[in-house]
């Protein structure tokens, strides 16, 4: 996706499948190959790997595009075999023999991931390791840190080190879109944001790449040229082949995100669509769907009754709803359509 | 730092597709929101009637120690059913964006003024607390949601809040309009919805910048995706701001209750 803005590159990480890995080692392989090209697709520019990722897909297509988490000496043949984007390595303090090893011999530009949970033991960390030879610091967790704690952080990383900057916010108090959202609009941006489908995280959720994608494309105005329709798909492999629970009202790519049933609102949309919501349904891969039921209105019934081509009168549909807002609530859920065509029958 | 929270569960909430609550649920729904300490209940629309409007007579009739407000459009003939009701607060929505200016009313921002300035007089008249929601206020000019703020402090309202009606807001853009608005001096509350996933966020940057009301539902139910989620917002504040307790156990509790009245998961 490479968001550019006034001339200023930041490239957009995807980690889901290895954190999906972690969770769940039976998905059809064919499945996430295929989940990893729409990833691409979606706006990632680069997509984090790791052994456990590459041994599962059998190959390894278009390196330059990965980034390999290297956990131990053990993962070394394979990131000598190819030329990856970059090498990822946790800064621990059991893995420094590793971390000397990589600077020396590394053909690849390093990313040293420190993950912290408060600003001030970051500063420490940062204090404590040492960045010589590393291209750029990944900065992950910090649930807590709201826009300016972030930018905060970011000018003490460009005031102190000659280091790119990627940040990888958890998200366990729900910070974690807006973080990077803000931090890719400001004038310090990072270099790189890294991101899952869905927020999917083993350990802690981290932000939604298509959260993020929209609210760029729609809040912010910034051309991102990730193709948006194929989001619903990938909530589909997600939900059916990954086995990951995507709730109906999840933004961007919930089940129920496009259904419609109250009467201000069904007519409003038949106004203008902006009124009631922020963008087409088709953008994202989805269709809207009007229901009908105990929040209904005349405008609503009267749509939904021409689609089923059913003629009534327009005195006849006061009625109707008094029957529709019964019947609902007896229900407790919408009314199907061969109850509507029973009520105007009955 | 005190947060005010207005649970708009039994309107906002249950604007979500599919959902039906009758005179006892909602009831039932109030009582467990009331345990929880909500400051206020937003309980309804009585305009729509029937079983809603009872349910609504019915909550105001409690004398729980929430608050009870009742849902209006910028109507007389609205506020007057809410009036039956008995409620203690009477919220009138005021649309606030050209888009829903023009698109619902076709009228000038003066004809709204006067509109909203008439709706406040005949509530006050009747003895009611207003508040003012400012509807797609995200998308509207600030100077325009100033003015309703200056006229609705002048007409008596109480508070006016500030709504993301499609959810397009973000954390910087509610602290500016908040600071800005905060100059008026009439208290201000949030409603967020989360369409990019940012609801949390801007509810807690609106309260950072002095807004004393947040909006919330039970486990974020409500249209589309949905609003401000009740007890993530609080785990929030309880894990950001040390000495800040709202009993998050017992709304984890009182939250599985609620949602098998609403049978939503």
């Amino acid at each position: 996706m490479s968001v550019n803005i006034d001339g200023k590159k930041v490239l957009l990480i995807d980690r889901t499948i290895p954190e999906i890995l972690k969770c769940n080692t039976k998905i059809e392989l064919l499945m996430l190959r295929a989940f990893s090209d729409n990833l691409y697709l979606a706006g990632a520019d680069l997509i984090e790997t790791d052994r456990n990722m590459l041994d599962y897909l059998g190959y390894v297509i278009e390196p330059q595009r990965l980034i390999f988490r290297i956990k131990g000496q053990e993962d070394l043949e394979i990131f000598k075999r190819y030329k990856f984007a970059y090498g990822l390595v946790e800064h621990k303090p059991y893995k420094g023999q590793l971390l000397k090893y990589l600077k020396q011999h590394s053909h690849v530009p390093i990313i040293l991931e420190i993950e912290a949970e408060e600003l001030a033991c970051l500063s420490e960390c940062l204090k404590e390791a040492d960045l010589d030879g590393i291209d750029t610091v990944r900065v992950q967790g910090l649930n807590k840190c709201l826009i300016t704690d972030w930018l905060k952080l970011i000018s003490l990383i460009r005031d102190n080190y000659e280091v790119k900057i990627d940040v990888c916010p958890g998200n366990l108090f729900h910070l974690a879109v807006a973080a990077v959202y803000e931090l890719i609009l400001s004038t310090n941006r990072p270099d790189f944001v890294t991101v899952s489908f869905a927020g999917i995280g083993s350990g802690q959720d981290y932000a939604a790449l298509e959260e993020v994608v929209m609210a760029l494309k729609i809040v912010g105005k910034v051309e991102v040229t990730g193709e948006t329709r194929i989001f619903s798909e990938l909530s589909h492999s997600c939900k059916n082949t990954c086995n990951f629970n995507i709730t109906r009202r999840k933004p961007v790519v919930g089940e129920n995100i496009f259904r419609v049933e109250s009467g201000i609102h069904a007519d409003g949309l038949s106004k203008n669509m902006l009124l009631y919501e922020p963008y087409e349904p088709e953008l994202v891969g989805k269709k809207r769907e009007v229901v009908i039921g105990k929040h209904s209105g005349t405008s609503a019934l009267g749509e939904k009754l021409r689609q089923l081509e059913c003629e009534e009168k327009k005195e006849n549909m006061i009625l109707i709803l008094e029957k529709i807002r019964r019947r609902s609530i007896q229900l407790k859920r919408n009314i199907e359509d061969f109850e509507l065509l029973d009520m105007c029958g009955g | 730092m005190e947060l005010k929270v207005i649970d708009t569960t039994l309107r906002d909430g249950e604007q979500q597709a599919g959902l039906a609550l009758g005179i006892h649920e909602k009831v039932a729904v109030a009582e467990l929101l009331d345990s929880l300490g909500v400051y206020q209940i937003e309980a309804g629309t009585p305009a729509m009637g029937g079983d809603e409007k009872k349910s609504i007579e019915k909550i105001a009739r409690l004398n729980l120690r929430s608050r009870i407000s009742a849902w209006n459009r910028m109507s007389i003939n609205d506020v007057k059913h809410s009036i039956d009701c008995g409620v203690d607060v009477i919220h009138i929505s005021v649309p606030s964006s050209d888009l829903h200016i023009s698109t619902k009313f076709g009228k000038s921002e003066e004809w709204i003024l006067e509109e909203m300035k008439k709706c406040i007089y005949f509530a006050k008249e009747n003895r009611f607390i207003v508040n003012i929601g400012m509807e797609d206020a995200s998308r509207a000019r600030l100077d325009f949601l100033v003015r309703i703020c200056e006229i609705a402090k002048d007409e008596g309202a109480e508070m006016v809040r500030y709504a993301d009606t499609v959810g397009v807001l973000n954390p910087t853009k509610i602290t500016d309009d908040i600071l800005n608005l905060k100059r008026t001096g009439i208290e201000l509350g949030i409603h967020a919805h989360n369409d990019f996933g940012m609801a949390i966020a801007n509810t807690i940057a609106a309260v950072y910048a002095g807004a004393g009301f947040a909006d919330c539902t039970i486990s974020g139910i409500g249209e589309r995706a949905g609003n401000c989620d009740f007890y993530d917002l609080i785990h929030a504040f309880e894990g950001m701001l040390p000495g800040f307790k709202y009993c998050e156990e017992a709304i984890k509790e009182k939250q599985r209750d609620i949602l098998k009245i609403l049978e939503v998961c």
